[in-house]
């Protein structure tokens, strides 16, 4: 695949990868050409498992990939893709349809079961275990993180983590300057990551 | 900060992003961005880790504290010093009312809050629980909805009756509401409207 160059500082460790010709890749899939979708597969079945996975858990994860990469290169194919350098753009609203569209259909099939029989909606409260095992170690390690620092510190993750007042907000009414507020913030997040460096980074999410 | 097409997301934006609070072209640019990067699909994963766990734990030191008395308590010993008696008599009615009303606040607990997110899957509905009888504040996260200026939001039982309904404006793409007067035990559902009676959003709610 042909690949666009990379910016001129290219020393920088935040920078990501090329990006593919959009362009050209949209061409051949509409010329059908089985390289073009797999290509297309290529680059982005990664980016809409998580997306969708992150959105909408596991459930049937396979099976909505499939359908979103129907649904994009159908689309491209009869030509609805009228810019093809925004093929990133174009992929993201298809995804975000399906996020919005499974949504919906969980809300409608819920309230029919409702009308069916109530008792039919009250769903087993045990989530998938491995993902509950997940967040209960993420929370006790972040409890361990906030017991471990004096209150008022504690206070001001709370402000900004819980009830979510905005950083300037904070730092006036506490009395800290944004380095203060900043540092204080990596601080536990490096702790937290201190912690949990075993457990967190050897379990992330199924995508 | 902002976010080239071609360079990886800092750490303030990822979590933005996973607190909800990223909006408009950068949210745009972060997403398709996240669709074809790796180490950003690896690092917003970390960050959703820290938020979803700092949050909760947040949450149990919140609803055991009592934010709001302290305060108070404070500002009474930063009266100013009375000069002569006529000053010291009304220092000490001052301090037995602000006693008496502190008293008075402090038989009241600070409401439960319950976070209700909707990135968690579809097998995992009952989340968010709160105690029976006792008032809570639900904070919606908004994110993946259509921008508008209020909600309508209703709280119905097992059995699909309304017990509760609000409207509020959005902050931060967050909607929250308080239930003065709490729920008695059950399972719940809290649904999220458009102004009009367009159904956007259903959470489960337990309560205990």
């Amino acid at each position: 695949m042909i690949v666009t160059g990379a910016t001129p500082d290219s020393s920088d460790s935040r920078e990501a990868a090329a990006q593919p010709q959009w362009a050209e890749l949209v061409d051949r899939i509409r010329q059908n050409d089985s390289s073009g979708l797999e290509d297309l597969y290529r680059v982005f079945s990664r980016g809409v498992r998580f997306y969708l996975c992150r959105q909408l858990g596991p459930q049937d994860l396979d099976d909505k990939v499939h359908d979103t990469f129907l649904i994009v290169a159908q689309a491209i194919q009869r030509g609805e893709l009228r810019e093809p350098d925004r093929l990133m753009g174009y992929v993201r609203t298809i995804v975000r349809r399906q996020v919005a569209a499974q949504i919906e259909d969980n809300v409608h099939s819920r309230r029919h079961q409702i009308d069916l029989d109530w008792g039919l909606a009250v769903h087993d409260a045990g989530s998938n275990p491995e993902q509950t095992a997940i967040q209960q170690e993420n929370q006790e390690i972040a409890r361990k993180v906030l017991k471990s620092i004096a209150p008022r510190d504690r206070e001001i993750l709370i402000r900004f983590y819980l009830r979510e007042q905005p950083a300037d907000q904070i730092c006036n009414e506490m009395g800290l300057t944004e380095t203060q507020f900043r540092l204080l913030k990596s601080r536990a997040k490096a702790r937290f990551g201190e912690l949990g460096k075993r457990k967190v980074t050897k379990r992330l999410p199924p995508f | 900060m902002r976010l080239e097409s071609n360079r990886h997301a800092d750490d303030d934006l990822l979590e933005r992003y996973s607190m909800g609070r990223l909006a408009g072209p950068e949210l745009e640019k972060f997403e398709e961005h996240l669709l074809i990067c790796p180490q950003c699909q690896n690092n917003l994963a970390a960050a959703d880790a820290y938020v979803g766990g700092i949050r909760s734990a947040a949450a149990e030191f919140y609803q055991r504290s009592s934010p709001v008395a302290r305060p108070r308590l404070r500002r009474l010993f930063n009266l100013p010093r009375p000069a002569g008696v006529l000053g010291l008599a009304a220092l000490g009615l001052f301090l037995a009312a602000g006693l008496q009303f502190r008293l008075l606040h402090r038989s009241s607990a600070p409401p439960a809050l319950v976070l209700l997110e909707t990135t968690r899957g579809t097998d995992s509905p009952l989340q968010a629980a709160t105690p029976a009888g006792k008032p809570f504040i639900l904070l919606l996260d908004l994110a993946g909805l259509q921008a508008l200026s209020s909600y309508r939001l209703e709280i119905v039982d097992a059995a699909g009756h309304r017990v509760f309904e609000s409207a509020a404006a959005p902050a931060n793409n967050k909607l929250q509401i308080t239930v003065s007067k709490g729920l008695p035990g059950g399972f719940y559902y809290v649904r999220v409207y458009a102004p009009g009676a367009e159904l956007l959003r259903e959470y489960g709610l337990q309560v205990r």
